[in-house]
């Protein structure tokens, strides 16, 4: 079986002077002799875009008879890593030295594909430019072509019955609820449903619950991430970020403790993270209302939820004691008369607009919008990822490129990440029009180069 | 081979949540890639039956097309590189929940056959699954253990065998035998001194004397049969209706001492105790090994005692009875046989001690020597019968076992707190049914179990609740109160 690794490259001469021998020796090592390396260079000063190179690199490696190919970034060297044929589409990319964390649904860094199956699904995409997102559109290619894929399974809560349902704009609001210059906790039992991109905005972002003016969130993010995020005195941000997540069914607890001036979060049974605010400093609270299903009622940026919420239930005043019983055996374990906020969806009349609180020591809920909805119990939330390979690479230094858990780095990504939650969500991939099928179209090839079973082409793009 | 996962299930969301995911992991990283999940749920609010729900489970599953299942709790959850084994048994049933962390990694109890047991299919018809009749907390585990040692699908090794061999019957009426010290001189004070003394017999339950021992009954007492007995202050080997093999000694300073291994009745048993008058220790074997208090096996041993042991003065021996109680007394007479009495004047060894039933003891050693193959001289006999057959002594039996890990995940205690049931008469009836009926074989265990379903309960419907993992709702039908 012969092997085509394509190489999309610009200006990292030096990793490309290193990649050239190690990789020979590397396949030298490995008894692998059957193949080419096919280096795509983009010339020319437009946006980088790996998903065209890919595409080109991979029309030579069919000239060349190449059964199948390997999409391989210039800055990763095996250290441990299988490399040949298996006629699935496979990620092999997964461990780094040094250490670097991927996603569930990585899809880049070293990829494999059978020769047939890329020519199936039409190839990359050839509209995202700039760093991001090429890689998620061809696992949707590969989904909607039905490719045999791998599954990872999230475990999520087991609660189930009528919800509380938010479209974006709809919100529950409660006056007076807990009080975040002393300790409490919150425990809210949710369902994001998707969170759409909206390009007037820098990022996105929707609340399960905030209390608005320098928000105190917990929230979902364009990112991937479920995050819990306050404010100081001084106007400093403390927020604790998941790793990346899908959309879907958790159960957070926030505590907030005021004599150690820390708070901690959990998600799905799992500590996320507990950080203490800094010396002298107190947590700010800019609103006496808490919103469930909006970052804030008024306003253009709402940062709405499109979901659902199950149970809310929030101590004002809580103890160490409190706090280690709910995390131990759940909030059953408390009655609602020990708490500041108990509400229990199941009992809502549709119209109402008042979401009784069964505590007994604060006010209800007002109830903007929402309507009903039944949440069936599933405990494994199933996501299609590519198949997994175990190998391992070493990262040559270069610039982090992507975001910083707070912006995206260039315009460009923001662009591919709307264009990808677009297809995303419309199932319309275009492939018809847009990859192998029209990269012939939009590329003007400079120059070839061969020597022995190394290929250069440098191409620039219309 | 397709594996089904079958759990009893009401009212543990919290465990729920833990065990789908992870239990699932473990399976795929141990390559068991043919496995679905099996939720037997009681809907109603009735007494809990964990017998029936796991029945019902296990129904479902091979309705669903497994090969083998393991019952299992919802609360134990294999530790990764703990080495729970969770492939196909082979022909006899197999129990993994043996290191588990609520105990420090040890076992629960010595025949402890609950937190995850691997059946295969014609294993579970041939003990016909669990009963159906156990309801709240207790026993329905202890009484598959038993259908199990009933249908031989236990662990029964063998620590000897010895063909022809004579003993005495003792009808527990009025059998006893005397040995007068005059006959034997070495037994005078040899219980005050250094010695060994061992006992091959075989007891049996006398319950219209006294009820065997249960922790649910008010008026539960212990009564002490003699084997062995130096009457006075009783120094001596006994059965007891705790179903355990007992001795007691005094020292000078009248203080008891105790010592004990679990034994059932109608087993041939190979007492041996060594007294080591210079260290004041004392050990307590069973078939030639030391008991140890581990599971609640045994007591401690070796033990240490103070003071001097007590003396007898020219006693006579006695097997059998004692003259210390009433004629009347339920503790007066032993009912059993007993095939070899052997008393040494020094501490027999661990290595000596195994291999007594193939040596023939020292005449330097020894100061009494009896086995019933033929008449002894110097004992009286009352009422005594004398019998011969062919003697098997087992070690005791175990379910087959393959050693795993496992962490309970928390929950509040429902068993034994403070040495009463935390549940109360639920359990204490179920301590009833599993000692008085199932083990005395007073329950035809084909009658009640998973071929009885038929009618227990009411089919509520199936929620897929993971790819994996199904609940199959139910209600129970006839509960009592």
């Amino acid at each position: 079986m012969k092997l085509g690794v394509i190489v999309p490259y610009r200006d990292r001469k030096e990793h490309l002077d290193r990649f050239i021998p190690y990789m020979k020796q590397y396949f030298y090592d490995e008894q692998i002799s059957d193949y080419e390396i096919i280096v795509v260079e983009q010339m020319g000063k437009k946006p980088f875009n790996r998903g065209s190179l890919l595409n080109i690199g991979f029309l030579e490696a069919e000239k060349l008879g190449c059964d199948y190919v390997v999409f391989h970034d210039v800055d990763m060297l095996p250290v441990e890593a299988d490399y040949t044929y298996t006629d699935k589409v496979t990620q092999i990319a997964c461990t780094f030295k040094p250490e670097q964390k991927i996603s569930y649904d990585y899809f880049g860094g070293v990829t494999l594909f059978p020769s047939k199956l890329f020519r199936a699904i039409g190839g990359y995409s050839n509209r995202y430019k700039g760093w991001g997102y090429e890689d998620n559109d061809l696992l949707l290619r590969c989904l909607k072509k039905n490719l045999p894929l791998g599954s990872k399974f999230f475990a999520q809560p087991c609660t189930c019955g009528q919800a509380l349902e938010f479209t974006g704009e709809s919100y529950v609001e409660f006056r007076r609820p807990v009080d975040f210059r002393k300790s409490c906790l919150i425990y809210v039992d949710f369902v994001v449903d998707r969170l759409d991109v909206d390009l007037r905005k820098g990022h996105d972002e929707c609340s399960i619950f905030s209390i608005p003016g320098l928000d105190i969130t917990l929230a979902y993010t364009g990112f991937g991430t479920y995050k819990f995020e306050l404010f100081d005195t001084y106007e400093d941000v403390y927020s604790i970020h998941t790793e990346k997540m899908p959309p879907m069914h958790c159960k957070a607890l926030i505590y907030y403790n005021e004599p150690l001036r820390e708070f901690r979060f959990y998600l799905n049974g799992n500590h996320v993270g507990t950080k203490p605010l800094r010396e002298g400093r107190r947590v700010k609270v800019m609103s006496n209302k808490l919103y469930l299903g909006v970052g804030n009622p008024v306003g253009t940026d709402k940062k709405g939820l499109v979901g659902k919420v199950l149970r809310f239930m929030a101590v004002d005043a809580c103890t160490d004691e409190i706090f280690s019983r709910v995390l131990e055996e759940g909030i059953s374990v408390l009655d609602p008369t020990e708490t500041t906020i108990w509400v229990d969806t199941e009992h809502y009349t549709e119209g109402s607009g008042t979401l009784e609180n069964l505590s007994g020591n604060g006010e209800d809920g007002k109830v903007v919008g929402c309507q009903t909805a039944y949440i069936p119990m599933k405990l494994i939330l199933t996501v299609p990822v590519p198949n997994h390979r175990e190998g391992t690479f070493r990262l040559q230094k270069h610039e982090k490129n992507g975001d910083n858990q707070g912006s995206w780095k260039t315009w460009e990504t923001r662009m591919n990440q709307a264009l990808y939650s677009r297809r995303s969500q419309s199932n319309d991939l275009e492939e018809d029009t847009d990859g192998l099928v029209n990269i012939e179209n939009i590329a003007r090839w400079i120059e070839e180069y061969q020597e022995g079973n190394v290929n250069l082409v440098k191409v620039k793009f219309i | 081979m397709k594996l089904g996962v079958c759990v009893p299930y009401r009212n543990r969301e919290a465990h729920l949540e833990v065990f789908v995911p992870r239990v699932a992991e473990y399976l795929k990283m141990q390559g068991i890639e043919d496995f679905c999940m099996y939720f037997g749920h009681q809907r109603d609010t009735k007494l809990f039956n964990r017998g029936l729900t796991k029945n019902v489970a296990a129904k479902y599953a091979f309705e669903d097309g497994c090969d083998y299942i393991v019952w299992h709790d919802i609360d134990m959850i294999p530790e990764e590189g703990g080495g729970a084994d969770y492939s196909c048994p082979g022909d006899k049933p197999v129990h993994i929940a043996t290191n588990i962390s609520q105990m420090n990694y040890d076992l629960k109890y010595f025949e402890y056959f609950g937190g995850a047991v691997l059946f295969t299919k014609d294993q579970v018809e041939r003990t016909n699954g669990y009963s159906n009749e156990y309801w709240d907390w207790g026993m329905e585990d202890d009484d598959l253990f038993w259908r199990c040692y009933l249908e031989g699908l236990l662990r029964v090794d063998e620590y000897c065998f010895l063909p022809d061999t004579g003993y005495l019957h003792f009808n527990g009426e009025d059998a006893s035998v005397e040995i007068p010290v005059k006959n034997f001189p070495g037994l005078r004070n040899f219980s005050s001194k250094s010695h060994t003394v061992s006992i091959l017999c075989r007891a049996y339950q006398q319950p219209q004397k006294q009820e065997i021992y249960l922790l649910g009954d008010q008026n539960r007492k212990y009564i002490e049969y003699p084997i062995f007995r130096i009457p006075g202050y009783d120094y001596g080997i006994s059965f007891n209706n705790s179903k355990t093999l007992s001795l007691q000694f005094w020292n000078s300073f009248n203080q008891h001492n105790y010592m004990w291994a679990k034994r059932y009745d109608q087993q041939w048993s190979w007492v041996t105790v060594t007294f080591d008058v210079d260290n004041r220790v004392v050990r307590f074997y069973l078939n030639g090994m030391e008991v140890d208090a581990k599971h609640g096996h045994g007591s401690e041993s070796p033990m240490r005692w103070v003071g001097r042991l007590k003396s007898y003065g020219p006693q006579s021996c006695f097997l059998g009875t004692t003259p210390s109680v009433p004629k009347d007394d339920a503790a007066r007479y032993f009912k059993g046989d007993i095939a070899k009495v052997r008393v040494y004047n020094r501490v027999l060894d661990e290595s000596e001690i195994i291999d007594l039933y193939r040596t023939d003891p020292d005449p330097d050693d020894i100061i009494l020597n009896l086995d019933f193959s033929g008449e002894n001289k110097g004992i009286i006999t009352n009422n005594v019968v004398y019998k011969k057959e062919d003697l098997h002594i087992p070690h005791s039996m175990l379910p087959v076992r393959k050693p795993g890990r496992f962490t309970c995940l928390y929950h509040r205690d429902e068993g034994i707190v403070n040495g009463r049931f935390a549940k109360g008469e639920p359990t204490a009836r179920n301590e009833r049914r599993y000692m008085l009926a199932m083990q005395q074989g007073k329950v035809d265990y084909k009658q009640d179990g998973i071929a009885q379903l038929e009618g227990k309960y009411k089919y509520l419907g199936t929620d897929q609740i993971a790819p994996w993992a199904k609940m199959i709702n139910i209600e129970t039908v006839n509960a009592p109160s």
